[in-house]
């Protein structure tokens, strides 16, 4: 036999102990003429004891209770102590003040050795770890450091040619010893 | 007798540590309870939980305004740090998908204190065997119970809070809290049907 379903709600929130104070009356009325009612409330609250009697929490012995509360404290504890933390100094949240100072130190050590990088020779670079472009640039650097080099070498065989010009002009000293055929400047061959 | 919570809370909002420790004692075991029932009965994780929730609320006891009791207010605190955590599970859940399954597996199983003491050999085997399968369809079914209605339900059945707190704790009407009791009630007499009988 099935439960009157106009009754449902009323019966589940009776099961929970849940009936409103003015609704209980008609509803225990009804409860003591219908025994299908009556059987699902009993089967119910048997289903529900079952359930409560399968899912009970291990309760916290002594010990255990207090172990557990005397961590609660400790993490009171600390957290007053983190609030103490976020004090200041000169403006500055006094727990950002270590990591500030290990930036400075490093900022410090950077700078150092960044100026002894520049103090240093750039000649002492090994041109072997530079990639094509960077060698080219090495080379071309060559090419004009070198350049008063090569205007003087222009300017010497200038010279030079200036005075092989004059010396075949005047039949002076020639570089290139002549042929069998010419005479020299004595006449002979 | 002893000082009632409204007072308790003034106390300890004025720093004075008694009364906190009052509070702790006086519902850590209910707090560890709806926690237990929350986390899948895992009583680490419980009461790592509820240690989180106790620290949580002391942070905000200077927001505490008074407006409701003091353990509705504290058990919103811990059950949304419940469902925090169980969703937090889920998502972890279905990306190892593979490998959860075996555990939540040894987790039904797992004997509790009563299943362990009814393991005597003096017992009847086909009453410990009943038991045991009682024990796992209960827990099988409200696993598979919607979260909004599995939480309803524990905080009613196996936390014993009236309509109105659970209402309260969860910021929900009473009216959507019956619907989802009701939800959840229609749903557990069907799934455990052969369990109703004497």
């Amino acid at each position: 036999m099935k439960a009157c379903l106009n009754h449902e709600e009323t019966l589940w929130l009776d099961v929970y102990g849940e009936v409103e104070f003015n609704k209980r009356p008609a509803w225990e009325r009804h409860l003591e003429n219908c025994s299908a009612c009556r059987e699902e409330r009993q089967r119910l609250i048997r289903l529900f004891e079952r359930v409560k009697a399968e899912m009970t929490t291990p309760k916290l012995s002594p010990e255990k209770a207090n172990a557990f509360s005397w961590s609660i404290k400790r993490g009171l504890r600390d957290q007053r102590d983190r609030g103490r933390g976020r004090a200041r100094t000169w403006g500055i949240p006094n727990r950002l003040i270590p990591a500030l100072a290990s930036a400075c130190l490093i900022l410090i050590v950077l700078g150092w050795f960044g100026i002894n990088t520049m103090q240093s020779p750039s000649g002492t670079r090994d041109p072997a770890g530079l990639n094509s472009e960077e060698r080219m640039m090495v080379k071309d650097l060559e090419i004009i450091k070198n350049l008063e080099l090569l205007e003087e070498l222009d300017t010497v065989q200038e010279l030079v040619r200036v005075v092989d010009h004059r010396d075949i002009r005047d039949g002076g000293f020639r570089i290139n010893p002549p042929k069998s055929s010419e005479k020299n400047q004595y006449g002979e061959t | 007798m002893s000082p009632r919570d409204e007072e308790l809370v003034t106390r300890a909002q004025d720093g004075e540590k008694w009364a906190t420790e009052e509070l702790v004692s006086r519902y850590q075991q209910k707090a560890f309870s709806i926690a237990y029932h929350m986390c899948a009965e895992d009583s680490e994780e419980a009461q790592d939980l509820t240690q989180e929730a106790f620290l949580r609320a002391f942070r905000s006891l200077g927001k505490f305004r008074g407006d409701s009791k003091f353990y509705t207010w504290f058990y919103r605190i811990l059950v949304n740090i419940c469902l925090d955590k169980r969703r937090h599970r889920r998502r972890w859940q279905r990306v190892f998908v593979p490998w959860r399954p075996v555990k939540a597996e040894k987790n039904l199983s797992k004997n509790t204190p009563e299943e362990q003491s009814d393991m005597d050999p003096g017992n009847n085997p086909i009453k410990v065997l009943s038991r045991k399968q009682l024990s796992k369809d209960i827990r099988k079914s409200l696993k598979s119970l919607p979260e909004k209605q599995r939480t309803v339900f524990q905080l009613k059945v196996l936390d014993g809070m009236t309509i109105r707190e659970i209402a309260e704790v969860l910021g929900a009407a009473e009216g959507t809290v019956k619907s989802h009791l009701f939800r959840a009630t229609r749903f557990l007499r069907e799934e455990l049907k052969g369990w109703d009988h004497p």
